[in-house]
């Protein structure tokens, strides 16, 4: 009996070792009919059959692994590359095979890249060795780890890490730039010039309308007058054409070099560019600070309190408000729904529709953030991730699917990416607004000090008036006035239109006035 | 009776001759100059001049603050007015100009 109890014991255990071994199998040809699927470019089909492996209950772990593995890189070649992500970290994460795991952080990083997501970025080079980098993995990993430092002011490692990219690739555009800007902040002007000219000649050749080309440029104008070369610099925001993204701000700088080059005609008729309807919707209250210290300069006195008084009306009031939110706390649901509605109301006026803006923050402002680095970066991930949504309703065409597909699976992972974008952007705005409120509080005192010299010079022009008329015998001849019957105010020229602007009047410019200033 | 009308009569006669002991002496005239009468129709009359030079008399000049303000020819500007040195800010803000695709 007890024999016989031992053979049934036996022959059972032998029953559920065939039995395991087939399960695998099964799995395993599962597994391999989806990746010769994969293999044909039939990527869609490949990725459903993925999906049903990695979530499914029967299949055992390395399977699941190996499947989810694949998952990835399926949907990367869709480029769906944001969906693509999520397994692709599951793998890194919990893969034992070291072969799979590095694979999966190289994809990761290539993914990284694509999105411009620093978090995804740093996250697989930190798991990643160096000696385990692929050519362009180890550039983006110097160069990330050069970024990294340069931010915490570890200025020697983050040129040696710089260093290292350009001699994996030696025209590197971000290396170049970040070495220029390093030795720029040391005060080592050849330097950081040689750099940056390096990548003035890289990008020279691309088309006028190229936004690589107008900041290689801006880059370089900004290191020479950085250097004090104000002719170079000159010359250098000249080449920016007017349809480029930097054109105003060019204009600005443009202004800058011409009145520390002391000319100021020059300098008026560049920054009355910045001051035409065309500008109007632009937070730049620095525009309106250098054009007062010119006309000051220049004794320009009634001019120069026009532009204050247009501060006072604009930017003051401005202050007012930023001031008045930023001492209530707001969470970002609410700074993203000020960006919301700015964009609204933007793409409205695109279509000349008329609407009234209905957000708390003054437009130009919210506006103007929203071309800055931080805001705009994460508003064009925001865009990148919206358009991955659509891609995906494109490629499964399922309208809405009720059972637990890949479609299903990217949509919520999608409309989770979503929200926390928007919220971030929201955060990001309002650290903004509190760094504008503060910028702002200086501009307001420092346009104070010029209505003190502004006063100062207009009371010394009376005096000077007042002295001249008892001094002035004798009346001055002019008797070829009395031909003329009609006169223009000092400083402009009569031209049939106002209010209005012509393309070609941006940037053309003439400034006409006198430097009134007493000869001594 | 009488030894008081004596009394009283004596005391009035004492008091009036006090009060005219009492009575001061009258002012000294100013020193003046005895000079020629000026002539005028019909009449004539004496000019009077008056000498201070023992006498201290003080003043002083008030000068408005405006002046020294108008002395100054000169704006100080390198201490009111920010001029730019660099655009470090803008530059850093440019760094994804750069990144690779």
């Amino acid at each position: 009996m007890k024999k016989i109890l031992f053979v049934l014991l036996i022959l059972s255990l032998q029953a559920h070792a065939q039995k395991s071994p087939a399960t695998k199998a099964i799995n395993s040809a599962e597994n391999k009919a989806a990746i010769a699927v994969y293999q044909k470019k039939d990527y869609k089909k490949a990725a459903s059959a993925f999906f049903k492996i990695a979530f499914s209950i029967t299949a055992n772990s390395r399977d699941k692994i190996i499947a989810k593995y694949f998952l990835g890189l399926s949907l990367m070649k869709l480029k769906l590359y944001q969906t693509a992500a999520y397994p692709l970290m599951i793998v890194s994460r919990d893969a034992d095979s070291d072969k799979i795991r590095k694979s999966a952080f190289e994809n990761l990083v290539t993914i990284s890249d694509q999105l411009d997501d620093n978090t995804l970025l740093d996250y697989s080079l930190t798991n990643l060795k160096e000696a385990d980098l692929s050519g362009v993995s180890k550039e983006l990993f110097y160069s990330r780890l050069g970024l990294v430092l340069k931010n915490n002011d570890q200025v020697d490692e983050a040129i040696t890490n710089l260093k290292k990219v350009l001699e994996v690739n030696p025209t590197n555009e971000e290396a170049l730039y970040l070495l220029g800007i390093i030795y720029l902040k040391q005060n080592k002007m050849s330097e950081g010039l040689n750099y940056l000219e390096q990548l003035y000649d890289k990008n020279i050749t691309r088309s006028i309308r190229s936004a690589k080309r107008g900041a290689a440029i801006m880059a370089l104008g900004r290191g020479y007058y950085q250097s004090k070369r104000w002719a170079d610099a000159t010359a250098l925001y000249r080449e920016i054409s007017k349809d480029n993204p930097m054109y105003r701000q060019a204009q600005k700088e443009l202004t800058w070099s011409l009145f520390r080059m002391t000319k100021f005609r020059s300098a008026m008729s560049t920054v009355q560019t910045l001051h035409t309807p065309y500008y109007e919707n632009f937070y730049d209250p620095e525009s309106l600070q250098l054009r007062s210290i010119i006309l000051l300069f220049i004794c320009q006195t009634s001019e120069v309190e026009k532009s204050l008084n247009t501060f006072e009306q604009v930017y003051v009031p401005t202050y007012n408000i930023l001031s008045t939110l930023n001492s209530t706390p707001h969470d970002a649901d609410f700074y993203a729904k000020e960006i919301a509605e700015v964009q609204k109301h933007i793409q409205l006026a695109r279509k000349n529709d008329k609407l009234k803006y209905q957000g708390q923050i003054p437009l130009f402002l919210v506006r103007s953030a929203m071309d800055e680095s931080p805001l705009r970066n994460k508003l064009t991930y925001l865009k990148r991730i919206k358009a991955e949504q659509e891609l995906v309703r494109k490629t499964f065409l399922d309208k809405a699917p009720t059972t637990e597909t890949v479609h299903k699976y990217a949509l919520r992972i999608l409309e989770l990416r979503v929200k926390n974008t928007e919220k971030k952007a929201g955060e990001i705005l309002g650290r903004m607004l509190a760094a504008k409120e503060l910028e702002l509080s200086q501009f307001v005192a420092d346009m104070g000090l010029l209505k003190y010299e502004m006063l100062n010079a207009k009371k010394s022009e009376a005096h000077t008036k007042y002295v001249e008329s008892i001094n002035n015998v004798e009346k001055s001849n002019n008797s070829d006035l009395e031909s003329r019957n009609f006169f223009t105010k000092n400083g402009y020229r009569y031209w049939p239109f106002e209010g209005e602007h012509w393309k070609d009047e941006i940037g053309n410019y003439q400034y006409m006035g006198d430097n009134r200033c007493e000869v001594n | 009776m009488k030894l008081t009308k004596l009394f009283s009569i004596s005391y009035l006669i004492f008091s009036l001759l006090g009060v005219s002991a009492m009575a001061q002496d009258p002012a000294p005239p100013p020193k003046t100059v005895a000079t020629k009468p000026v002539a005028q129709r019909g009449r004539k009359t004496q000019a009077i001049l008056l000498n201070y030079e023992n006498e201290l008399v003080t003043g002083s000049t008030l000068k408005p603050d405006v002046n020294s303000i108008s002395l100054r020819k000169s704006f100080n500007f390198k201490k009111i007015i920010r001029v730019r040195e660099n655009f470090m800010n803008e530059m850093e803000d440019s760094v994804d100009s750069f990144k690779a695709n």
